[in-house]
């Protein structure tokens, strides 16, 4: 089991160096032209001015070093991780921890707001649909779950908006103003919406995936067994189908929910919400390339610690994961 | 539906307070005259939001965006020269003195500069028992002049190879001291040597980086040293306001520090009154409000319907959504919340003269002729939004000595088809003389644009105008930072055409206006913002890979008035150029002269419009009841 | 559903009876392949679907048609000052002037470049489903059959693909090669819906490896894997002709499933105001523009939006309806 965890911890280490060179290859590498051009913007500059600015952020170092420096920055050690020298927010000037640990809030109320939502709504659904074949709650949340799947979230978002806000006038709009503690937020429903809009998509794959799932187990022969054995349906399906089905739910779950924290860039995009998802649009289209460096491997290390803690589980699940 | 009827309501109670209460709520108004604070309440927190951030964290030396100029000249940082903070109808664009007692004296050659200053006045606390001396105004020089200190800003108005006609002596060698040419000749009297007559020297000095830092020690640079990157957020000023929590700096501690807690990048601002600073010495600075807060983040459609809700009072430089201004306007209880402002600002189209087909100054005429500006302006919300530009210098800037120039005029501005073809026979790219361009050059003419709203739409509508001189536009777009400043301003990528460009002027002379755009210097990738090559050399062109390498300059133009000193001539000698421009040169499509819009709840007593930063004055807006 | 396990290779007659009542047909045999278009067939909503895919490929495809018909071009702005507003806002629906869908605030006809957006998105997803699928079958192959290093070093490779933040690095490579005339590496990621779709294809072939992969490694061990070894074949020839044809159901029902996605990916792409270029209609930069207006102007924001998400739909009810009709039992 140790040398499982050694190796799978060793292969996200791999996996997020990758990330941040890809990163640092996209955005600095590829687009011909001078992030400190695109930084002066429309000021007027001279070439002594611009040689001066791309010193300042250490563009007249070869790449190599440049990414060298960016690199250090995503050790997860104090004094290192996301340190200020290198992550300096470029559009700002601000440091780039200061402007992604004051986001995180928010993205994280997102998160874990719709994580709650689709898993109390999307796994009842999909087991019931499952067990209730053919019935119309079947029926309905299929449908449910069709819609979820195929609905664009920012059209939802927007659907959402106008009906419930602008129509109805039954919640806020879009936006959190900064000075609002977070309770007050959520208490005045301003995360509500959002929470719908992103919990619609996940809940509609978690319905369909459980209810996949649940089907194909409860035709397996073991399955058949207990029942032969005289087992109530009810043990049957609790006891044994669920089991087997929802183990590979904890593996998406638990990524799903790393993804959602490494910000949800569309959701917070449509709804104004200050977090780190809006934050990486920010950053990309300010030409602030610490900023995109930061949130990316930030998100990249929730996905990494959250595939080692699913992987923890799974082997503990299931022992056949630990001898290989 | 029935909160809105509650709304306004109130909005209409509020609207009799106020007229009873003698508040002026002019329709479209542009302030009231009284500086000295009449009989305006003082009092309240006036709330204010925006969607992002200042550039620079506010570090004087650096910042360069609009959205810094009115913090700093209303409330955080008095200079030796300052202005009124009024619109120009109420002389906002003439130039007072500030710190210093009276305006400077000047020397017979125009060479040299001695300011007086002010005796007894003092800096926010935690430097609250410090007096403001010469010494702080040549110690924010010498900042200016450490280049990693003045990155990103403006220290090209004070550098003698800064392209701006010259500067103060010494500036380039100083790097982080005080120049030769700034003497401090007793505690209260500043002495400035240029290395050439500069005209317009006096606004330069009314600029934030010229502010004065306070004494630490004998460091060079006072309390900025240590803080290259962030001095902004260290903050120390004589204005009447500061940032909330200045005074808990520690004079005497690290760089360290926690930075001022009344500022939060990218989430808040919050000023609250400096209590050094004293009315009897600013007569610029009535200073009505106790507080400005102000809140980061938001869509133009959220905030105003924020102000429409009264959690705010005014989305600060924003831009109100067509829909609420229309709602406003139709209301006669909300029409005198709806202010329209002349900026100083065009916007225009910017032709690559090097690049065909625009290297031919017949197809720019033609192009000039076609245009349909007032579609254009209607994309951007309608005629409340500016007038259509016939020509490039702003009117405040010349006089309006070229107010009704127009050489390219067509009936409602809607663009002269006819007249443009007219133009177009002349050309060599029409071979058949049928007023259509046949040439291949005419095709996949590289057009580069920002993807934001509202210019998709004018893309379309450009597309459309140039089709019919025979000129196919190839349009890209993309984000304005990372796409269009790239693009535009680097030749080597031989865009023919950068339509969503504007320019706003840096302080009310024509010197902010012309060169910066026009003249050779500014030629990119080095350089701003001279998208059309305009006194491009013929090495620069050749290097850039461009076949035309003979292209017209205004330099020569530009220069005859940099050395004349401020005053009619100078006026008439940019209104000529402006000439100059439009007919010799044709580098550009002026279509708008840009207005500043603004939403004001209706709590504001008397919106103030401060020409000089171009957005509602901080320091002359009185809320209704004194803010209760 | 034991009773579906069970169930001899047989259908009843036309006249729903088993066996031979004196008239009645008799039983009938129908191959694998009949039996599947047969249970797809029953399928109403998947019928549905398949009906609606037809008629937005007609729209796409007769999009200049349509265009004609109303008389506006999708980028034409010569109705501007009847359709819009004075201050811009554009004008909803208006039969008499034939803008049946409303306008956007350039005057432009919303249904026509509905109509058009029809093509961006077909286009884009086949292209980049079509790259997916070409580079996630040959992985997945040569990972499953290899095994070993190769398959060790594949799958980690599909790992770090699947671990990668794909929203954020399209923006990237789309925003840094579609600046230029040329795009990047060489001229080969020139801007335009072909950049869109490899970069959609780049990242979504992982889906497709990992099924073909997992297919392959079960397919291998069997018998007519080893008949075809012992006749001489070799290993590309076994790959081709052998383990393709039986993986070829799953690739056809994950394919179909995919697609959504990527109609969807390139929708949130030109949402965010990256991907295809200006003059080309795409629903999801229609639905861009509808921001901030879309309380008053509706119709902006309903008709791309309602024509993606139904186009999204069909997609996925005949991937259902085809996953069901292989595999029966988790039919709906």
């Amino acid at each position: 089991m140790g040398r499982y965890l050694i190796r799978r911890t060793l292969f996200m280490i791999l996996v997020l160096f990758i990330v941040s060179l890809f990163t640092f290859i996209i955005f600095m590498k590829l687009p011909a032209g001078d992030p400190a051009r695109r930084l002066a913007g429309s000021r007027a500059t001279t070439p002594q001015e611009l040689e001066t600015i791309r010193h300042n952020i250490g563009l007249d170092e070869p790449l190599l070093v440049q990414y060298g420096r960016f690199a250090k920055g995503l050790i997860p050690w104090p004094g290192l991780f996301l340190n200020k020298q290198v992550y300096f927010s470029w559009a700002n000037n601000v440091p780039v921890s200061e402007e992604i640990y004051s986001r995180l809030p928010y993205t994280i109320t997102l998160s874990l707001g719709a994580a709650a939502v689709f898993l109390l709504v999307g796994i009842p659904i999909g087991i019931v649909s499952a067990i209730k074949r053919r019935s119309f709650v079947d029926r309905a949340g299929m449908v449910f779950a069709l819609i979820g799947v195929s609905a664009p979230v920012f059209w939802l978002a927007y659907l959402m908006l106008y009906f419930f806000w602008f129509k109805l006038a039954w919640l806020p709009g879009i936006g959190v103003p900064p000075g609002e503690s977070m309770v007050k937020s959520i208490a005045l429903g301003r995360f509500i919406l959002p929470w719908l809009a992103l919990a619609f998509t996940f809940a509609a794959f978690y319905t369909r995936m459980i209810r996949g799932n649940l089907l194909e187990t409860m035709s397996e022969d073991y399955i058949r067994t207990a029942r032969a054995k005289g087992l109530s349906e009810r043990r049957v399906i609790f006891k044994h189908g669920l089991r087997a089905a929802l183990t590979p739910v904890v593996t998406m779950f638990g990524l799903d929910v790393a993804t959602l924290l490494g910000g949800a860039v569309i959701t917070e995009t449509v709804f104004n919400i200050p977090g780190i998802g809006q934050y990486t649009l920010l950053s990309i289209f300010g030409g602030n390339f610490p900023g995109v460096m930061g949130v990316t491997v930030l998100a990249a290390f929730f996905i990494v610690i959250a595939n080692l803690l699913v992987d923890v589980v799974y082997a503990f699940l299931d022992p056949r994961v630990r001898y290989t | 539906m029935n909160r809105l009827l509650k709304l306004v309501t109130a909005v209409a109670f509020v609207g009799m307070v106020a007229a009873a209460c003698g508040g002026s709520s002019t329709p479209t108004s542009t302030g009231t005259p009284s500086a000295s604070g009449g009989e305006l309440p003082h009092g309240g927190v006036l709330k204010m939001a925006i969607e992002a951030d200042v550039d620079k964290a506010f570090d004087p030396a650096k910042e360069y965006s609009t959205l810094s100029f009115e913090p700093f000249r209303c409330c955080l940082l008095r200079t030796l020269l300052s202005t009124n903070g009024q619109d120009a109808a109420h002389d906002g664009d003439v130039i007072q003195p500030d710190l210093a007692t009276d305006l400077p004296q000047v020397s017979a050659d125009g060479l040299t500069y001695v300011f007086t200053i002010q005796s007894g006045i003092h800096y926010a606390p935690p430097f609250d028992n410090v007096e403001v001396t010469a010494g702080d105004f040549a110690r924010a020089i010498a900042r200016e002049s450490d280049t990693s200190a003045s990155a990103n800003g403006y220290a090209f108005y004070y550098s003698p190879s800064g392209g701006t006609g010259g500067g103060i002596v010494g500036f380039d060698e100083a790097k982080g001291t005080v120049p030769s040419g700034v003497k401090v000749v007793d505690d209260h009297t500043l002495s400035i040597t240029l290395t050439a007559p500069l005209g317009d020297f006096p606004w330069r000095m009314t600029m934030a980086a010229m502010a004065p830092i306070p004494p630490v020690g004998d460091k060079v640079l006072g309390w900025a040293d240590g803080h290259t990157k962030d001095y902004g957020r260290y903050l120390v000023g004589t204005g009447p306001y500061m940032f909330k929590g200045t005074d808990a700096l520690d004079p005497n501690g690290p760089p360290t520090q926690d930075p001022i807690s009344g500022y939060v990048p990218g989430r808040s601002w919050t000023l609250v009154r400096n209590p050094s600073w004293d009315a009897a010495t600013d007569k610029n600075r009535p200073a009505y409000v106790d507080e400005i807060d102000v809140a980061i983040g938001g869509t133009a459609t959220v905030l105003a319907n924020e102000v429409d809700n009264g959690t705010i009072d005014i989305e600060f430089g924003g831009v109100p959504p067509a829909q609420q201004l229309a709602a406003y306007q139709a209301d006669p209880t909300k029409t005198a919340q709806v202010h329209a402002t002349p900026s100083d600002g065009i916007r225009y189209i910017a032709m690559n003269i090097a690049q065909p087909p625009f290297d031919d100054i017949h197809v720019r005429k033609a192009m000039n002729y076609v245009i349909n500006k007032d579609a254009l302006r209607r994309t951007r919300g309608g005629p409340l939004f500016g007038e259509i530009a016939g020509h490039f210098i702003v009117n405040s800037l010349t006089g309006d000595i070229n107010a009704s120039y127009d050489p390219y005029a067509s009936p409602n501005g809607e663009g002269d088809v006819t007249k443009a073809m007219a133009e177009m026979k002349l050309s060599k790219y029409d071979a058949n003389g049928d007023g259509v361009c046949d040439a291949p050059e005419c095709d996949g003419v590289l057009t580069i644009t920002d993807s934001a709203d509202p210019y998709p739409a004018q893309n379309a509508i450009l597309v459309d105008s140039a089709k019919k001189i025979g000129i196919n536009l190839d349009v890209r777009s993309g984000d304005r930072y990372t796409f269009m400043y790239d693009k535009c301003l680097d030749p080597s990528s031989h865009a023919a055409l950068c339509p969503s460009v504007g320019w706003f002027k840096d302080y009310p002379d024509a010197l902010t206006f012309g060169p910066p755009t026009l003249g050779s210097a500014a030629i990119g990738p080095g350089g701003c913002c001279n998208y059309s090559l305009v006194g491009g050399s013929p090495d620069l062109l050749k290097a850039a890979g461009y076949t035309v390498t003979d292209v017209p300059t205004l330099d020569p133009v530009f220069d005859k008035c940099t050395v004349l000193p401020v005053g009619q001539e100078r006026i008439q000698c940019w209104a000529d150029s402006d000439k100059a421009i439009m007919e010799d040169a044709v580098p550009v499509i002026p279509w708008l002269f840009d207005k500043d819009v603004d939403l004001t709840s209706s709590r504001i007593l008397n919106y103030t419009y401060d020409q000089a930063a171009g957005m509602m004055s901080l320091d002359h807006v009185a809320l209704v009841g004194g803010g209760a | 559903m034991a009773q579906v396990q069970s169930e001899p290779d047989v259908v009843a007659g036309d006249n729903g009876q088993l066996g031979g009542p004196p008239g009645g047909e008799g039983i009938v045999g129908r191959s694998p392949r009949e039996l599947i278009i047969r249970r797809f067939k029953r399928d109403k909503f998947a019928i549905g679907g398949i009906v609606f895919l037809v008629f937005m490929i007609l729209v796409a495809v007769f999009a200049p048609l349509i265009a004609n018909i109303v008389g506006h071009p999708p980028n034409d702005v010569k109705y501007l000052y009847q359709m819009t507003q004075p201050n811009g806002l554009p004008k909803g629906p208006n039969f008499a002037l034939k803008f049946y869908f409303g306008a956007d605030k350039a005057g432009r006809d919303l249904l026509v470049r509905v109509a058009y957006g029809a093509r961006t998105s077909l286009i884009v997803a086949f292209f980049a489903t079509g790259i997916a699928v070409v580079i996630g079958v040959a992985v997945g192959l040569v990972a499953g059959f290899y095994r070993g290093k190769i398959d060790t070093f594949l799958s980690r490779t599909i790992d770090v693909v699947f671990s990668l933040p794909i929203l954020l690095l399209s923006l990237g490579l789309v925003s840094a090669c579609g600046a230029t005339k040329d795009g990047c590496l060489f001229g080969l990621l020139k801007p335009g819906l072909l950049l869109v779709s490899y970069v959609i294809g780049l990242f979504s072939w992982p889906y497709i490896a990992r099924i073909v992969r997992g297919q392959v490694l079960s397919l291998r061990e069997k018998e007519f894997v080893e008949a075809a070894r012992a006749q001489g074949a070799g290993n590309l020839r076994i790959m081709f002709r052998e383990l393709l044809p039986n993986v070829a159901a799953p690739i056809i029902v994950y394919t179909t499933l995919i697609i959504p996605n990527n109609i969807l990916f390139e929708a949130a792409l030109s949402f965010l105001g990256v991907g295809v270029p200006d003059t080309t209609p795409s629903w999801g930069k229609m639905l861009n523009d509808a921001n901030g207006i879309f309380t008053v102007a509706w119709w902006m924001m309903l008709f791309p939006g309602l024509f993606l998400f139904l186009t999204t739909l069909a997609f996925n009810l005949v991937g259902d309806g085809l996953r069901d009709a292989l595999d029966p039992r988790t039919a709906r």
